[in-house]
């Protein structure tokens, strides 16, 4: 018996030790500073680039929502204009009630966002989640807030495919608002294209639960690029299919009357081209109303 | 999920088959015949709205989720797949498992000291502190590991095994990779002469993930390891156990991007003789949530495992509030005392009584700053500076309970329970603002043999409580004719509830039918609503009212 764990521990030991140095190397001691230095940012004014699509689904009783909201604001002031962070109320944590102080009263949810929900079924595997330009990962659009970042960092390098203008026509009075999408295809595609605009509010003052305040419920919480609805349907409109070339022009037209309770001057435009195949974002671009 | 290699295992399987049903006169010398064994479950549930509850209207009325295991094994060779099918899964359930797939298949062989598995595998290490892979359909938890799994015997007494893969995540696969190895030591099997009544187990593992890092925010580590080392005696009559793991810089959405190193400790000491049991456990938890992709949130692709050390209760009031884990920090003890009282005595009865006792308690742990510009847990820096065994000063779990069962004649039988409990249900469920719940529970169970085969049995359960809902009743009754059939029918009623309006009846109703592998379940009743926080996202799970149908079948 000795003589085989001599064996064993002549022969063998090596190999093992050899495992143990591979186990060892996989293990990244990481310093101070923890935070990375801002990215270069692209100046979108004078060239024009990639620009992320970010929704953020949420609701105003849902206690961990606010670290989502965190992110997405940490995102904007890293990338600027490259990124369109849209807030979605939506499925238990966004349903109203009748609090004894009027809290969690106000409705935030939306068609467009009910029917997001319903096509993504999103609700069911908690809030918060997101989705960055509607891209699968791993199987899901549906994203954790905290693998936000590295998807944007992965989309905003890219070259743009499409290009989207937006113009506005707001009459004050009556609360009108016409838009136009004039849409270019940058690069030869291939698949079927549409184009959704939607509106969103800033800035809306309200009740937001925040499991890691004290109270946990704010009354004075101010919630961010909140969507209001959809200017053209809710899935939009077909603007190319099949093998689209390079240099193809789209142009569509919108109108839609601000509701009387909105901010119109907290109020902005977002447009965004989706393979409709994939529901992908190839694009988006916003607007202020004013 | 890729679908080429389970056809590639069907196909092999049909291969295979023919082979085994050739009558036996036909065969070589020698030939081994393979088998064929598997097992099958689907649950269906058809909803009614029922505004009362809160129970929503579901569109597709009906709701299915099942799974087969089809496993085949022929010498030192098996393969076997699972088929999973979510139309669509159940309420309650993560959404994300959907549609049909077969997300579980493997190959396994033996060869002298080797045994090698590709495809999907559940594995763990020592207790689990820095691996497990293993799946919960009632959870609907599986984090199967898909890649190569070697285990290796050079020699009687020394175990090594190695793991490579990915995990799954729900119909997919998670983005990092995990490996790892792990090492064991038998003295009792390495020396037999040395260790004829006491053996000792030595072991140690580590597992090592990656995943790339693109964040735009913090500097993250790619390659993070955990180690483990663990020792266990067994003498006669006392088993004794501890294992200690450390985890490096893991910074994660799950700790809020700390770059504190992570230390798990547990111990198990237990004595058993006949009629007697004692069982003790301490532990402490501080950083060690360890997941393949440090943004997963919820419950999804944990690479460890941290044993519960509070009692699982079987009764449905005493569950009503149970304890998990807090990977993020927790110390916590376990006693538990099972005697039983002989047959013939005084006290003991004709028939024998036991008595069991278990008492646990866990803690937050102690933690302090790591300088005076740094809030405790503070996102991007070292988080906090912690101790070995020092114990905070928020309680989060308590429980005390006795359990009494004595059998008064050959047709009646009791047992009676008593439970006192505290539960932080902000912090277990990861709320705000519901505090700690204390409260009492009560349990009768009586057992009544009418015939040889006949058998009813009732529960009577109180949970006492000024907090939360408020106190329930539980009622159950439970006709059982053996060996096939049986009929329930329970009603929780929440009496307590401070709104009037509130104080509904939970009422369920339950007929099964069992015959040789097979069992067949159907009930009709209401199921409670509720919110669960895991992991840093909550979801709702719906109230319900309908119609349940499960079928259980193994070959």
């Amino acid at each position: 018996m000795r003589t085989n764990y001599e064996r064993f521990f002549r022969t063998e030991y090596l190999a093992f030790a050899a495992l143990l140095a591979l186990v060892f190397a996989g293990c990244d001691k990481v310093d101070e500073p923890y935070i990375e230095n801002a990215p270069s940012t692209v100046d979108t004014s004078t060239s024009y680039t990639r620009k992320v699509l970010v929704e953020d689904f949420t609701g105003h009783t849902c206690g961990n929502c606010p670290r989502a909201a965190e992110t997405a604001h940490t995102l904007e002031q890293l990338y600027g204009e490259q990124i369109v962070v849209v807030s979605v109320h939506m499925g238990f944590f966004a349903e109203t009630k009748t609090n004894p102080d009027s809290s969690y009263a106000y409705d935030f949810t939306t068609a467009a966002g009910v029917a997001i929900d319903a096509q993504f079924a999103i609700d069911p595997t908690g809030l918060p989640k997101g989705m960055v330009n509607r891209k699968d990962v791993g199987g899901s659009p549906l994203l954790p807030y905290s693998g936000w970042g590295s998807e944007v960092a992965g989309i905003v390098v890219l070259d743009p495919d499409v290009k989207i203008e937006i113009t506005n026509a707001y009459d004050e009075l009556s609360r009108v608002l016409d838009i136009t999408a004039d849409i270019t295809f940058l690069n030869s595609m291939n698949g079927t294209f549409n184009v959704v605009a939607i509106l969103l509010e800033d800035s809306i003052v309200n009740w937001q639960k925040d499991y890691d305040a004290t109270p946990s419920d704010i009354e004075n919480y101010l919630h961010r690029h909140v969507l209001r609805g959809s200017i053209s349907s809710i899935w939009g409109d077909q603007i190319a299919q099949g093998s689209v070339s390079s240099g193809t022009t789209t142009s569509s037209s919108y109108s839609m009357t601000l509701d009387n309770s909105w901010v119109d001057s907290k109020c902005s435009v977002v447009v965004y081209v989706y393979d409709a195949g994939s529901y992908e974002v190839i694009q988006a671009e916003t607007l202020k109303v004013k | 999920m890729k679908s080429g290699l389970p056809l590639t295992f069907l196909i092999l399987l049909l291969y295979l088959l023919p082979t085994n049903s050739y009558g036996q006169a036909g065969l070589p010398q020698g030939f081994i015949p393979g088998e064929v064994h598997g097992n099958f479950q689907t649950d269906l549930q058809y909803y009614n709205s029922d505004t009362a509850i809160g129970a929503p209207e579901v569109p597709e009325k009906l709701l299915m989720r099942g799974f087969a295991n089809v496993n085949y094994t022929r010498g030192k060779f098996s393969a076997g797949l699972r088929y999973e099918s979510y139309l669509v899964t159940l309420q309650g359930f993560d959404t994300r498992y959907d549609g049909n797939a077969i997300p579980y298949r493997y190959a396994t062989y033996q060869n002298e000291k080797l045994s090698v598995t590709v495809g999907s595998f559940y594995e763990q290490f020592g207790n689990g502190l820095i691996f497990r892979a293993y799946e919960e359909w009632g959870l609907g938890y599986d984090n199967a590991m898909d890649g190569i799994r070697l285990k290796y015997e050079p020699l009687k007494g020394i175990y090594l095994k190695g793991v490579i893969g990915k995990q799954r995540y729900f119909m997919g696969s998670g983005v990092g990779t995990v490996r790892g190895l792990d090492l064991e030591f038998s003295l009792a099997d390495m020396f037999d002469s040395l260790f004829s009544k006491t053996n000792i187990i030595i072991g140690g593992g580590m597992i090592s993930k990656y995943q790339s890092d693109q964040d735009p925010i913090y500097k993250l580590p790619e390659n993070v390891a955990a180690f483990a080392g663990r020792l266990n005696i067994i003498s006669g009559k006392f088993n004794i156990g501890a294992e200690y793991a450390y985890k490096i810089n893991d910074p994660s959405a799950a700790n809020n991007y700390i770059y504190k190193d992570g230390k798990s400790f547990l111990f198990t000491a237990s004595y058993s003789t006949k009629g007697l049991g004692i069982l003790l456990t301490a532990k402490q938890v501080d950083n060690m949530d360890f997941r393949s992709d440090r943004t997963a949130d919820g419950s999804s692709l944990n690479i460890n495992y941290i044993p519960a050390i509070s009692k699982v209760h079987t009764y449905s009031l005493a569950a009503y509030y149970p304890y998990a884990t807090q990977p993020n920090g927790e110390i916590g003890i376990q006693g538990d005392i099972i005697y039983k009282i002989k047959k013939g005595s005084a006290l003991g009865g004709k028939y024998g009584t036991s008595i069991s006792v278990n008492y646990s308690t866990v803690f937050s742990i102690m933690k302090s700053t790591i300088n005076d510009t740094t809030t405790i847990g503070e996102t991007g820096t070292l988080g906090y500076n912690s101790g070995f065994l020092e114990i905070g000063d928020t309680k989060y779990f308590e429980d005390l309970n006795i359990n009494i069962s004595r059998k008064f004649s050959k047709k009646f039988k009791a047992a009676i329970s008593f439970m006192y409990f505290e539960y932080n249900k902000d912090v277990v469920q990861g709320l705000s603002g519901y505090g700690t719940i204390y409260g009492n529970v009560a349990v009768a169970d009586l057992t009544f043999k009418l015939k040889p085969k006949n058998t009813i049995r009732v529960e009577l359960q109180n949970l006492y409580t000024e907090q939360d809902d408020g106190s329930w009743v539980m009622m159950l009754a439970e006709y059982t004719i053996a060996p096939h059939w049986f009929v329930a029918a329970f009603d929780e009623y929440n009496y307590g509830n401070d709104k009037s309006n509130k104080r509904f009846h939970y009422f369920t109703a339950q007929a099964g039918y069992k015959n040789k592998g097979n069992t067949f379940t159907l009930g009709y009743g209401r199921q409670r609503a509720g919110i669960f926080c895991v992991g840093g996202v909550c979801r709702n799970v719906p109230a319900s009212n309908g119609v349940t149908f499960a079928v259980t079948s193994s070959f």
